[in-house]
């Protein structure tokens, strides 16, 4: 069984936000909620390097195993997602993430939080696929129409990959060939343990 | 004297201990899912489904 | 969950690096969110709760009909990036990514993956307004075309047609931009103009004068084969992000990357080397490279032999750019310079990319022809992976250049001439002598006669002379009308598709709009010129639909034509803009003219028949092959096109480059297949090969300006040969290869005026380019400075540097206003205002920004308006990390903007963004927006504060190069 992965190649993002906004538009996410976002490193000196981020759909996902109403399930490709309906917005996954990815948009005043929003590789939630239901909830399932997630399939200089993580590694590993630089998983050991 | 010193070391040592910290971590294991089931699973363990998202990363991924 | 106590913290646990990363990484957004962000965005998120009502509605429409897939190409910079959109019901319900496009393989930046928020319109201009008392009023396109015509007719009776301005577009589609300048000049007016003055105009003239073209000459998919790229003044990492796509496979197939610029920008970020130059200092920098090249005898001796002229007075000017020298003048090491020299010597085919961090300058057309010619010295010209891959800034500006909404030129760079009048006369089938007569001829006998007696300035016809580039409309306006070369004042304005914010001089501008008499906005935003002048009447906003909204074709920075489908019908009360040109012209009684040779619907001039007649005209550039039909047809077969050369491989365009990338020589029927590398002699010309163009004449100074021994594969003529004329055929005995049709079309014409494309034809035949075959020139003796030479900016900090490179005498006269340089830079600022003031791009903006800060996705991302400064500069004025400052340019003009204080600039130099507008003196205009129409993100306009300072040849402003200071506010 293939094992779903995010890549993003350090050497060719040039933070333009291409995934962040294409995120937002294939799944309407709300001003406020950020399922992707870029970072930047030495920002503005020599070494300045980004990476996109989201949820990396974790082997062990430690957001998992903190959610006090166990609201997560792990697809047999590796794909991490939940049940909205059961989350209470307690905010536990955010600070068992190593990525930061779990987002609560903020339902009242007070900021109270809502339910738990993440990135979802695209593959939606426990609603039928294709559903109003789940495009409400977790916005398109492009993984139920054979499509990846439109992050990568927009990146504007293919440095963020998605997809079976051993066809994602190929790419990679032919690119760091090719420039002869070390690689860099950016997040990989932490994500995916051994079997990265 | 004695005795306030007395009771001052043993309410220290007892605030001290409440200080103490052990050094074991809680890790916690993922309990079993209670939400609902996700017809995405079935859909996935199918070969032309597999075969699908293959080519797609070719098609739109790769340096064609 | 399942508490277990365990007894270790694994080593691969929890803590990982990123969070620390995500945690202590100070980045250009974490800063902003820090500048009060939460207040700010917590504010703009509270109007921004229809996106999330929408998500209900899209889902309802894709129950109620079929998804339609529908292509369009990407409307903000100038790659060509194509759109997919699936349409139901007529609503844009998704997007999606465009594997298929040769230029961007699926990839977009962050503007190019948010377009569909187009189909929302949300913050647009919705309806025809008119400013009454202060107050927006909303009227009906009747009302408004009545009313503004009127006003406009009265004009002409009273001040002539040249004070009215037409204002036009690089946001046009190519058959809006060819109708717009045509309709300019059957309004009789040279006063026409459009962002390319602002952007790449020095590019266009100092590139055209140096080889033919001033275009891109190769391709952003041509870099995968370069072996070293050199960028100057280009940021593309955020101003052509999907170009980064090309540029980072050839840097992984070997490419060495030099990126010069003032500020560390995230393409410095990923390049080789990078060397930071002091603004306005390029020429000495390419000079000093060009002096390790001749002193090691690294240039191409047999290239420059065969295909250079002139290049023995560049080596004269070079010689005095010692490395000292230029490490005075520049800021750069010399051992730096050496190995730029060096890595571009030793890698070649290598490239050179520039933007405006080089064209916008007093001496912008020196700094574009030093470029060429450090091009020309290593022989890179002319091949795969060469070339000067000048990337274009918006997505149609490279198409609106070409097609003339320019005030110096006709469409097609046929100049003002007589013979370009009668040429597009005869394309346009009116009659000159009415044509003529709609011009100001009058005036020229008035104003010698006239009591002031300032005769002596060298009044021409205006039909003939360049009119008021859009970087001096402020002073066609407040000029004093005796020192203008025209009858009168400009006294309307049609900004029809500008930004005002992308133009220097604030205060003045403002003042410019306050005085004329009419003011149009024809835009799908209101923009910052609805809001900057306080005016009670006299102004009108009238809404354009995007070219989501419309179809039509549109050229990319590589000169590749794509035809965009249309997605939606216009939004709201928006109309195309040729559906408002057609209105406007009925008005102005011009109409039947503007559209005889095309069919129109419901006042729609229809837009195959637009490019139709743009094919019967534009000889010079070969845009005379490329059909509708043809265009369609690539647009359709996308996937067969190769990614790296772009050729058609096999299917119906078998052999074809991408959108026939100009010269598309001959009628459509030739089916010639476009040029993807200009002057590339490894091919025959049939095949997309070419030479350079005989354009400067036969000889120089007796010295022959045909090339020697070069020239392109298979020609005929093995040697330099002049451009091509009917009696040139006659001479070599083609004449009788013409049919009888075109004998009778040619005669007494030549290759840019047969209307039949038969001595195009016959030329290429025989193998030779239509345009001849020459040598690029070194030199450009009809230009200020014909070698280029470094000048000091006109505020510059360095007073050391000004005897010995002083501006140019002021002039009486250039694009009919006058033009000062000494007498501004005798004034010594730099002591008042000690900082260097430049500006750039963001990737989320786009120009002046008002369509991307009104798309909440974009918004979103960059909040504030900030300056870049120097930690050095900012500890020494007081200012902390994240504070509100004033920034004063050198001629008084302030704005009030966020101090974002970094190391990516040096020492004395202070950036901003130019993408923002909508405040002024430190003050939000919100509330002068029409209703619902303010964009979500509101900032100081950066130009505001910028200076006066125009290029000797083009007049483009200069806006990379002046002095400020800074304050705590």
């Amino acid at each position: 069984m293939a094992r779903m992965k995010f890549l993003c190649d350090a050497e060719r993002c040039i933070e333009c936000n291409g995934c962040v906004t294409a995120c937002k538009n294939e799944h309407e996410v709300p001003w406020g909620v950020n399922r992707r976002r870029v970072v930047t490193l030495d920002d503005g000196v020599p070494g300045e390097r980004s990476i996109s981020v989201a949820c990396m759909h974790c082997t062990d996902a430690p957001c998992a195993a903190v959610c006090p109403v166990d609201c997560f399930y792990t697809t047999d490709d590796g794909i991490v997602l939940h049940d909205k309906d059961l989350c209470i917005g307690c905010g536990y996954c955010f600070y068992a993430c190593p990525f930061g990815a779990p987002q609560y948009p903020q339902k009242e005043a007070f900021g109270v939080r809502g339910k738990m929003d993440k990135c979802t590789f695209c593959a939606g939630g426990p609603e039928d696929d294709g559903s109003a239901a789940e495009f409400e909830k977790y916005g398109r399932n492009r993984i139920a129409e054979g499509k990846l997630p439109i992050c990568a399939e927009m990146c504007s200089t293919k440095a963020l990959l998605a997809g079976d993580g051993d066809m994602v590694a190929d790419i990679y590993r032919e690119r760091i060939l090719k420039r002869s630089t070390r690689p860099q998983t950016w997040g990989w050991g932490v994500a995916y343990k051994a079997d990265s | 004297m004695r005795k306030v010193t007395l009771t001052l070391l043993i309410v220290a040592s007892m605030a001290l201990g409440g200080c103490y910290e052990s050094t074991d971590i809680t890790l916690h294991d993922p309990g079993v899912y209670r939400g609902g089931s996700d017809p995405l699973l079935a859909k996935q363990a199918s070969p032309e489904q597999r075969a699908r998202l293959g080519e797609r990363f070719q098609m739109g991924q790769t340096d064609r | 969950m399942k508490l277990t106590k365990k007894r270790d913290l694994s080593p691969d646990g929890t803590a990982s690096p990123l969070k620390g990363i995500l945690g202590s990484a100070i980045d250009r957004r974490t800063f902003l969110r820090r500048t009060g962000l939460a207040v700010g965005g917590g504010a703009v998120a509270g109007a921004i709760q229809p996106v999330m009502m929408r998500r209900a509605e899209a889902v309802e429409a894709k129950a109620a009909g079929d998804v339609e897939v529908r292509k369009s190409v990407c409307t903000h910079c100038s790659v060509g990036c194509g759109v997919v959109a699936e349409v139901q019901n007529g609503v844009w319900v998704r997007q999606a990514p465009d594997f298929d496009s040769p230029l961007n393989m699926g990839g977009h930046c962050a503007k190019g993956a948010s377009v569909r928020e187009h189909g929302h319109g949300e913050r647009r201009l919705k309806h025809p307004m008119k400013l009454t008392g202060g107050k927006w009023k909303q009227i009906t396109w009747d009302e408004a075309i009545a009313e503004i015509g009127d006003k406009v007719l009265n004009i002409r009776e009273r001040s002539g047609p040249d004070s009215v301005y037409w204002l036009g577009s690089a946001k046009f589609s190519n058959e809006q931009a060819y109708l717009f300048r045509k309709f300019a000049g059957l309004w009789g007016t040279n006063n026409v103009d459009h962002q390319a003055r602002i952007c790449h105009s020095t590019t266009v003239a100092g590139v055209a004068n140096t080889w033919g073209y001033g275009a891109m000459t190769n391709s952003y998919n041509d870099m995968h084969n370069s072996k070293a790229m050199f960028f100057i003044g280009s940021n593309a990492a955020e101003a052509h992000p999907v170009a980064m796509q090309h540029i980072l496979r050839g840097k992984e197939n070997g490419a060495k990357m030099i990126v010069v610029d003032p500020r560390f920008t995230r393409t410095a970020a990923h390049a080789d080397q990078f060397m930071r130059i002091r603004p306005g200092s390029d020429v000495p920098l390419i000079w000093g490279m060009l002096y390790h090249i001749f002193e090691n005898g690294w240039e191409d001796k047999e290239y420059i032999k065969q295909r250079v002229f002139g290049m023995d007075k560049i080596r004269a000017e070079v010689a005095k750019w010692t490395p000292e020298e230029v490490e005075k003048v520049t800021g750069i090491p010399g051992s730096e310079v050496k190995l730029a020299a060096q890595t571009m010597a030793e890698n070649r085919p290598g490239t050179i990319v520039w933007c405006m961090g080089g064209t916008q300058h007093t001496i912008g057309n020196n700094n574009t022809r030093a470029y060429c010619v450090l091009q020309l010295a290593l022989g890179n010209v002319g091949v795969s992976g060469g070339g000067a891959n000048i990337f274009r800034g918006h997505d149609n500006v490279q198409g609106a250049t070409d097609l003339g909404i320019l005030s110096h030129t006709l469409p097609g760079y046929y100049g003002l001439a007589e013979g370009s009048w009668k040429h597009f006369a005869n394309v346009w089938g009116v009659d000159f002598d009415w044509l003529k007569g709609r011009f100001d001829t009058g005036y020229i006998d008035t104003r010698e006669g006239s009591e002031e007696g300032i005769g002596g300035l060298p009044f021409d016809n205006p039909m003939n002379s360049a009119g008021i580039p859009v970087s001096r409309w402020i002073d066609g306006v407040l000029e004093d009308s005796r020192n203008i070369d025209q009858r009168d004042n400009l006294k309307a304005m049609f900004f029809w598709g500008h930004a005002p914010n992308s133009q220097t001089r604030g205060p003045e501008m403002k003042k410019a709009l306050e005085t004329l008499e009419l003011v149009v906005v024809v835009d799908p935003y209101p923009t910052h010129t609805a809001v900057l002048p306080d005016r009670q009447e006299g102004m009108y906003l009238l809404p354009a639909a995007t070219q989501f909204e419309t179809y039509g074709s549109v050229t990319a920075s590589n000169r590749s034509i794509q035809w965009r489908d249309k997605l939606i019908d216009p939004l709201f009360d928006s109309l195309p803009d040729h559906t408002i040109m057609y209105k406007l012209a009925k008005k102005l009684g011009f109409a039947d003219e503007l559209c005889k040779n095309m069919q129109v619907n419901n006042e729609e001039p229809l837009v195959e028949d637009i490019l139709r007649e743009i094919n019967r005209g534009m000889w010079t550039i070969g845009m005379t092959g490329q059909s509708p039909e043809r265009l369609k047809l690539h647009l359709a077969n996308k996937h067969t096109f190769n990614t790296t050369t772009l050729l058609a491989e096999g299917g119906p365009c078998d052999g074809d480059y991408y959108g026939l990338p100009w010269p598309c020589w001959g009628t459509p029927e030739m089916n010639h297949p476009g040029t993807p590398l200009l002057y590339d002699t490894s091919k025959s010309v049939a095949d997309g090969g070419l030479n350079f163009r005989a354009r400067f004449g036969v000889e120089y100074e007796g010295k022959n300006l045909l090339a020697e021994g070069s020239y392109s594969k298979g020609a005929e003529i093995k040697d330099g040969y002049p451009e091509f004329t009917a009696d040139m055929l006659k001479q070599l005995g083609w004449w009788k290869d013409l049919t009888a049709e075109e004998q009778a079309a040619a005669e007494g014409k030549n290759w840019k005026t047969d209307l039949s494309g038969g001595i195009q034809r016959v030329a290429i035949a025989h193998g030779c380019a239509p345009y001849g075959n020459a040598k690029a020139r070194a030199i450009v003796w009809t230009f200020p400075d014909p070698v280029p030479v470094h000048r000091e900016p006109l505020y510059t900090s360095r007073r050391d540097l000004v005897e010995k490179y002083p501006t140019y005498e002021d002039r009486k006269s250039h694009y009919r206003l006058p033009t000062r340089y000494k007498s501004i830079q005798d004034q010594d600022k730099s002591v008042e205002y000690p900082l260097i003031l430049t500006s750039g791009r963001l990737v989320e903006y786009e120009g002046g920004g008002e369509e991307t800060r009104s798309n909440a996705w974009l918004a979103e991302l960059q909040q504030e308006m900030f300056a870049e400064i120097n930690p050095v500069d900012a500890n020494n004025a007081g200012i902390k990390d994240g504070q509100w400052i004033w920034l004063e340019g050198a001629e008084g003009a302030r704005v009030k903007v966020h101090a974002m204080v970094t190391e990516r600039v040096g020492r004395g130099v202070v950036f901003m963004p130019f993408h923002f507008g909508g405040w002024y003196d430190g003050k939000d205009l919100i509330d002068k927006y029409p209703e619902g129409a303010a964009p979500y993100v509101r900032g100081e306009a950066a130009n505001t504060a910028f200076t006066y300072g125009y290029d000797s040849v083009t007049q483009m402003q200069e806006t990379k190069a002046t002095l400020c200071k800074i304050s705590a506010a």
